[in-house]
């Protein structure tokens, strides 16, 4: 966990560690002299291991996008006469735009992201935990005053240790959610509204733009945040939307395209369908989130349904021809 | 006319300064359509500004915000050209690109692209023989002539100017 922001000097010498383990070459005197290092400060760790977690972005690339840095690289080098001085000039101008910008930013380099089909559990040094549903990035804000998730894209779910004086806070760009109990779960819906279930106790919505519109959700209920408000509270039980965390989803008569989107946002590739040529189709049942291809099999047998997958992974649901 | 009206809103800038915001982009564009786009976005993230201040001097933030935006619009341009082209080069048969596909790699490769232009050349050149070639230390101290310390200094460098970038200095205001 971090605390604070580390000192440019920590920074330095997070980097001269980093670029030691970049080689090939390292002995185990090295390792232990590094396990001394982070052993003498609470930063250090923290700071090597977001360190390495960015440039190792760099290592999932494949052939295709390696290639694609290499040419914009070339490519820049070239230019670079031209378009420095524009460049220069705009960072000079841009001071006023920092906050926007270091959103921009985090967004693409967050603390943690989750894949398409990936859920993840987290252990929090204060004893509560999270779970982060599948293509998930959230920045961890915590220090020792206050703790504070920052969810960028995807769903959340705390279970939140006791703490009176330092609340539990899930913010997103629409606005928080702070724990006044126990358990609670925050998605963002990519329609600018950030979605808040309450599983256990009670939880207090505050909307980013109207902090005087505040709204206690309690147990079993569930609203939205928008920047300006708190959408009408809806009663859900609690047992079943907290189910994603163990990796299914349970439905009772629903419309089979509100399945089929859930089980999208578990697949790499798009699962696609005609909304209402399937929107008659009624589903029961519980279905695997972290298997959603499981899923899918079993729904169109049901549904008598026919099943198509193109070379790229996507999927097509069809009715089956009569 | 220059918006020196301190309570001015957006509504109002863009009443006043609109249509020469477009004309202003045009001439850097030269393409309606995209000045039209940009000119758009420039208004949105003048509403999605996180400080509610007044707008003191319109003119002056709607270029800040469009050249940025300019800047961020060619490099966006380049990286989807250079992934298309690299795409179209090494694909194999069985492996179609989807809208959804050029769209993910392309945000993905902006923000490393973005990240790297920050790095000064030989900084990035070292780093680049390391993470996208997949030399060691000792090789790219040949491909470059410099010292094996030399090439542990600049991807010591390398990863510090990773960290400021992904973990910028401002407040992290939503």
């Amino acid at each position: 966990m971090l605390i604070d922001r580390p000192s440019p000097l920590i920074v330095a010498r997070a980097a001269e560690w980093a670029a030691l383990f970049d080689d090939v070459t390292v002995t185990d005197a090295d390792k232990a002299a590094f396990e001394r290092w982070c052993a003498e400060h609470p930063q250090h760790r923290p700071t090597f291991e977001r360190m390495a977690g960015v440039v190792a972005r760099f290592d999932g690339l494949d052939l295709i996008e390696r290639r694609t840095i290499a040419a914009v690289d070339s490519g820049r080098r070239l230019r670079r006469r031209v378009a420095g001085g524009m460049a220069c000039l705009a960072l000079l101008l841009a001071g006023g735009l920092a906050a926007r910008q270091s959103y921009a930013v985090r967004v693409l380099w967050p603390d943690q992201r989750t894949g398409a089909g990936e859920q993840r559990q987290l252990a929090l040094a204060d004893g509560s935990r999270l779970t982060a549903d599948t293509r998930t990035r959230f920045d961890d804000l915590r220090n020792g005053d206050t703790r504070e998730i920052l969810l960028f894209e995807g769903q959340l779910m705390a279970e939140v240790s006791r703490d009176p004086a330092r609340p539990f806070v899930i913010r997103t760009r629409e606005g928080t959610a702070t724990a006044l109990g126990t358990a609670y779960s925050v998605r963002r819906d990519g329609a600018g509204r950030s979605v808040v279930t309450v599983i256990e106790s009670r939880v207090r919505l505050c909307p980013a733009k109207a902090a005087d519109h505040c709204r206690t959700l309690f147990a079993g209920q569930r609203a939205a945040i928008t920047p300006d408000a708190i959408g009408p509270v809806e009663t859900v039980d609690p047992e079943i939307a907290a189910l994603w965390t163990t990796g299914w989803i349970e439905v009772h008569d629903r419309p089979l395209p509100d399945l089929l989107g859930e089980l999208a946002r578990y697949r790499p590739a798009p699962i696609r369908f005609d909304a209402s040529e399937l929107a008659a189709v009624r589903v029961t049942g519980s279905y695997p989130l972290t298997d959603p291809d499981a899923a899918l099999r079993s729904i169109a047998a049901a549904g008598a349904l026919r099943i198509e997958q193109a070379s790229d992974g996507a999927i097509t649901l069809r009715r089956a021809a009569r | 006319m220059r918006g020196s009206v301190a309570t001015m809103d957006v509504g109002d800038v863009f009443a006043e300064h609109g249509a020469w915001l477009r004309r202003w982009l045009h001439g850097r564009t030269r393409c309606p359509h995209r000045a039209a786009d940009l000119a758009q976005d420039t208004f949105c993230r003048l509403i999605e500004r996180p400080d509610a201040l007044p707008i003191r001097d319109a003119r002056n933030l709607l270029t800040v915000i469009a050249r940025r935006l300019l800047i961020d619009d060619i490099r966006r341009r380049d990286v989807e050209r250079a992934f298309l082209a690299a795409h179209a080069e090494l694909h194999e048969p069985a492996d179609p690109l989807t809208p959804e596909r050029i769209a993910q790699a392309v945000q993905l490769l902006e923000g490393l692209a973005l990240l790297l232009s920050g790095m000064p050349a030989i900084v990035r050149e070292a780093f680049l023989l390391r993470r996208i070639e997949g030399l060691a230390h000792a090789d790219i101290a040949d491909r470059l002539g410099i010292s094996d310390r030399s090439v542990k200094r600049h991807i010591a460098r390398a990863y510090a100017l990773c960290y400021a970038h992904a973990y910028p200095d401002e407040e992290r205001a939503v």
